[in-house]
């Protein structure tokens, strides 16, 4: 199989929002000029993350390296241990508690701040406040260290992308988050319900066996893709709920919410592009790949595979989601998947119920990062009733 | 016979379109000789130069984080 050569290189190519289309139509595996594989059609994509022997783990990428071992970056056992101990707290009890009692006052507090605004900054201004209150609860780190978390957080979200930036104030803020979990690790006052302390008291149990290090990166690494995703995607419903032509009010009816927002996912999945490795010599869709490769698969091509979906850039809601995967698929499909749909829910059915309009008034049509995907260039106002 | 170091050294050389200066003690990926993908994708060809698979106890950042740690834990301990 030759190369499918790609001016400017694989870091060239992934930097584009809509890699995939650049790639030749007639096959879903590709292989790329510097030995990389890209996946790109919707079955080569589940076919790929579903594989036994294409792994997360790979001791040389770049989170294992800024953050040390964690068990989300790993397979097998222990990973399956750890998803088994996150559970209990993202079960759907747990997550029924956190929409009466963790979330409304989030939501109604960011709704109650962007009412009658216009920005143009909405994504660091607005879109982070909701998914970091809620992962800092249930995670166990004190409300009043949130804004801290998320400036030292946000950045790092570069270290996850494709290209990857790594900087010394990256690392920098790696050591201090990891600093300021193991103090939070020590204080543990969320009595015995958060996630640190729950892996605090079973890691040694369950199959579990976790060093100090592993827990703290565990626990950043849970932190950053639980926030930054939340907040990519958040970004990327208000950016539909500002470009659709029809009445918001139709989204009070729940049914019509969640077929909206499932279609904002598909079209808009945070997580674009996911990086696995070839675990040994494998095909996939009959495509040889050797042990070691890098593996791209493209969850953005596969939501947007016309094989699958009838006009598939085209956003229309009430369209069956079978096929589309944004939370991924295989065994590191996300465990938070139900948690954040009901917090993109809850936030939708409050927006709508203050808003008469919000509207996209300026739309440069860019698109930001691969793994933590959103619009990046456009300016929102949300008209309110009281206008 | 090129040294099978010398020929990684000229497999990064290749990823630049520039001739690059890298020294047995060059940081592959601090320097920027290497992305981070690169950083992965050479294991696959240091297996290929060294010939046979690579224990996975020798793939760690410091073992493969410099020119003289490849040579010391693959090359030299063949």
């Amino acid at each position: 199989m030759s190369a499918v050569a790609t001016a400017g290189g694989p870091a060239a190519l992934l930097a584009k929002p809509y890699w995939y289309r650049e790639l030749p139509a007639e096959t879903d595996v590709h292989r790329l000029d510097d030995g990389l594989f890209a996946v790109t059609g919707n079955a080569a994509v589940q076919e790929a993350l579903t594989h036994p022997q294409i792994v997360a783990e790979h001791p040389l990428k770049a989170s294992s390296r800024a953050f040390g071992p964690n068990v989300l970056d790993a397979d097998g056992p222990s990973h399956r241990a750890f998803r088994r101990l996150l559970a209990p707290i993202l079960s759907a009890g747990r997550i029924a508690e956190y929409k009466r009692t963790l979330m409304p006052e989030l939501i109604d507090a960011l709704v109650d701040s962007v009412a009658g605004v216009e920005t143009d900054d909405f994504h660091h201004r607005f879109a982070h406040r909701v998914p970091y209150g809620i992962v800092c609860a249930i995670l166990g780190v004190d409300a009043s260290l949130q804004d801290r978390f998320h400036e030292l957080t946000r950045p790092l979200a570069r270290l996850l992308d494709f290209p990857t930036e790594e900087t010394e104030q990256t690392h920098a803020n790696v050591a201090e988050l990891l600093r300021l979990i193991e103090a939070q690790r020590g204080a543990m006052t969320a009595g015995g319900r958060s996630l640190l302390e729950t892996i605090e008291r079973t890691r040694d149990e369950k199959g579990i066996s976790l060093t100090d290090d592993e827990v703290r990166s565990t626990a950043l690494l849970f932190f950053l893709a639980g926030t930054e995703t939340s907040s990519a995607f958040i970004t990327s419903l208000v950016y539909c709920l500002g470009r659709g032509i029809f009445d918001l009010a139709e989204l009070g009816d729940e049914a019509v919410r969640e077929s909206f927002i499932d279609e904002a996912m598909r079209l808009y999945p945070p997580v674009r592009t996911i990086v696995r490795f070839a675990g040994d010599d494998l095909l996939v869709r009959g495509v040889p790949v050797p042990r070691h490769a890098a593996v791209l698969a493209s969850i953005a091509g596969a939501n947007r595979d016309p094989r699958v979906f009838e006009h598939p850039d085209r956003f229309q809601i009430g369209r069956s989601p079978r096929g589309s995967i944004p939370f991924a698929v295989g065994a590191h499909a996300c465990p938070g998947a139900m948690l954040a749909k009901a917090e993109f829910s809850l936030l939708v059915d409050r927006l709508v119920a203050r808003c008469t309009d919000i509207v996209v008034v300026r739309d440069g049509t860019r698109m930001e990062s691969q793994s933590f995907s959103h619009p990046a260039d456009f300016s929102v106002e949300f008209r309110t009733k009281q206008k | 016979m090129e040294s099978k170091l010398a020929s990684l050294r000229k497999w990064l050389d290749g990823l630049h379109d520039e001739p690059l200066e890298i020294q047995d003690d060059t940081d592959l990926i601090q320097s920027g000789v290497v992305t981070s993908l690169q950083f992965v994708q050479m294991v696959i060809e240091i297996e290929r130069l060294h010939g046979r698979k690579l224990d996975p106890g020798v793939i760690t950042v410091e073992s493969m984080r410099t020119l003289k740690a490849i040579d010391a834990a693959v090359f030299q301990d063949a």
